[in-house]
């Protein structure tokens, strides 16, 4: 039984990454942050992981944002002003208000780390995390469901990828029962996918954590001098403490 | 949205086809003194037409009497007379000038292209004015006129 659109939104905060740099797309980001970059002609990146949201009936929507975050904010609030706050709908933008440290975003960790009151504020039963400069389609109330059969702490969705592109990626590796086992970023020797030798299966950046588990998480990791990001801290140190439960889910690319 | 090929042809465009054809320019002069014979035959060039092929054109964009193929248009581009883009990404309110060529660019909003620039066919010119990446796409950045 899939979950209804109420379900979602009362189960799931939405938290988009909206603060890398985008170097590698200077010099269109010189003036405006990667997910304000226009694509397609009336849109911006930012536009396809929202709709996505949209049209998985997540309307409780944080975007942390950083670098040169006026064009987003100007985005943001023209273009996405159609939630009703009486229903508890939102699209937010939060820069670094340095409550808890006097610095900016270390990393995607450290940059929920920040923002933990709004957690607590919320208190919801899942987050899910999400990257703004990603054009792809999906649903994310199948992960959701997916994350609940599976009783898991953390659900990551991952999609095949050719092996020689696999260096480019965060990689998994599973067992038979879908949980994973191990994590890599970028590494030089991409793992097979167990259904397909000539594919890996790489992560797509989108983390879909019990809030429990992620407050401990990176509670812990904000302790520790590391480079507070998901990818190369975080989810290599769950797997590695063998406490939680994590499943991945195999998505097909949808070209939009 | 982005799937599929598609051939657009902007109103204006349109109107300029049917203006050029021999049929409408017959009709059109039928009732002038020779002297505005004479300035309408100067003003519209005989062979002027538009061709937008393959291409995305958002809302607001005019191209008149320009050649447009495999490219993305957004709001409120013009585009003038005798000018070629193909395979390009044009952001928004650029203004491109008359006899342009421009090949494989992606051209930043708000940029105002001059007429007879050309843009992606020489590679050591363009890498002096704008970024040119190793896949070969010229990016032109934003104006900026304060600075």
């Amino acid at each position: 039984m899939p979950l209804n659109n109420t379900q979602a939104h009362d189960k799931i905060l939405t938290i988009i990454l909206a603060g890398g740099q985008g170097e590698r797309l200077y010099p269109l980001t010189k003036d405006r942050a990667k997910p304000a970059v226009p694509f397609g002609g009336i849109y911006r990146i930012i536009d396809f992981t929202l709709s996505n949201c949209l049209n998985s009936g997540l309307r409780k929507i944080v975007v942390l944002t950083q670098y040169k975050s006026f064009s987003l904010d100007k985005h943001l609030r023209l273009g996405w002003n159609i939630f009703n706050n009486e229903l508890n709908e939102y699209v937010e933008q939060i820069p670094p208000q340095q409550r808890i440290s006097d610095q900016w975003y270390q990393g995607t960790a450290d940059a929920v780390y920040q923002n933990i009151y709004t957690l607590e504020k919320e208190q919801p039963e899942m987050v899910l995390i999400l990257s703004g400069d990603h054009i792809y389609k999906m649903d994310y109330r199948n992960m959701a469901l997916f994350h609940l059969e599976n009783k898991a702490d953390l659900t990551i969705a991952c999609m095949e990828v050719p092996l020689s592109e696999g260096k480019r990626f965060g990689v998994i590796k599973t067992d038979e029962e879908n949980r994973i086992v191990g994590f890599h970023e970028k590494p030089s020797e991409p793992i097979p996918s167990p259904n397909n030798p000539e594919a890996t299966l790489a992560s797509m950046g989108i983390y879909l954590f019990n809030t429990t588990t992620l407050v401990k998480a990176i509670i812990d990791d904000a302790k520790q001098d590391t480079n507070h990001d998901f990818g190369k801290n975080i989810i290599p140190e769950m797997i590695h403490s063998k406490e939680y439960m994590h499943t991945h889910l195999k998505m097909e690319p949808i070209i939009p | 949205m982005l799937t599929g090929r598609r051939i657009w042809i902007s109103y204006k465009s349109h109107r300029n086809l049917i203006f050029t054809t021999k049929i409408g320019q017959s009709v059109l002069i039928r009732n002038k003194t020779r002297l505005q014979k004479q300035l309408l035959r100067k003003t519209i060039p005989e062979e002027r037409s538009d061709m937008i092929l393959n291409s995305i054109v958002s809302g607001g964009c005019i191209i008149s009497g320009a050649k447009v193929e495999g490219c993305i248009l957004s709001p409120d581009v013009r585009v003038d007379t005798n000018s070629e883009i193909y395979d390009s990404i044009i952001m928004e309110s650029v203004r491109i000038g008359e006899n342009v060529k421009i090949r494989k660019a992606i051209i930043d909003k708000s940029v105002n292209i001059p007429d007879y620039m050309s843009i992606g066919y020489n590679r050591e010119d363009d890498s002096k004015h704008f970024t040119v990446t190793d896949s070969g796409i010229t990016v032109v950045r934003k104006e900026m006129h304060l600075i």
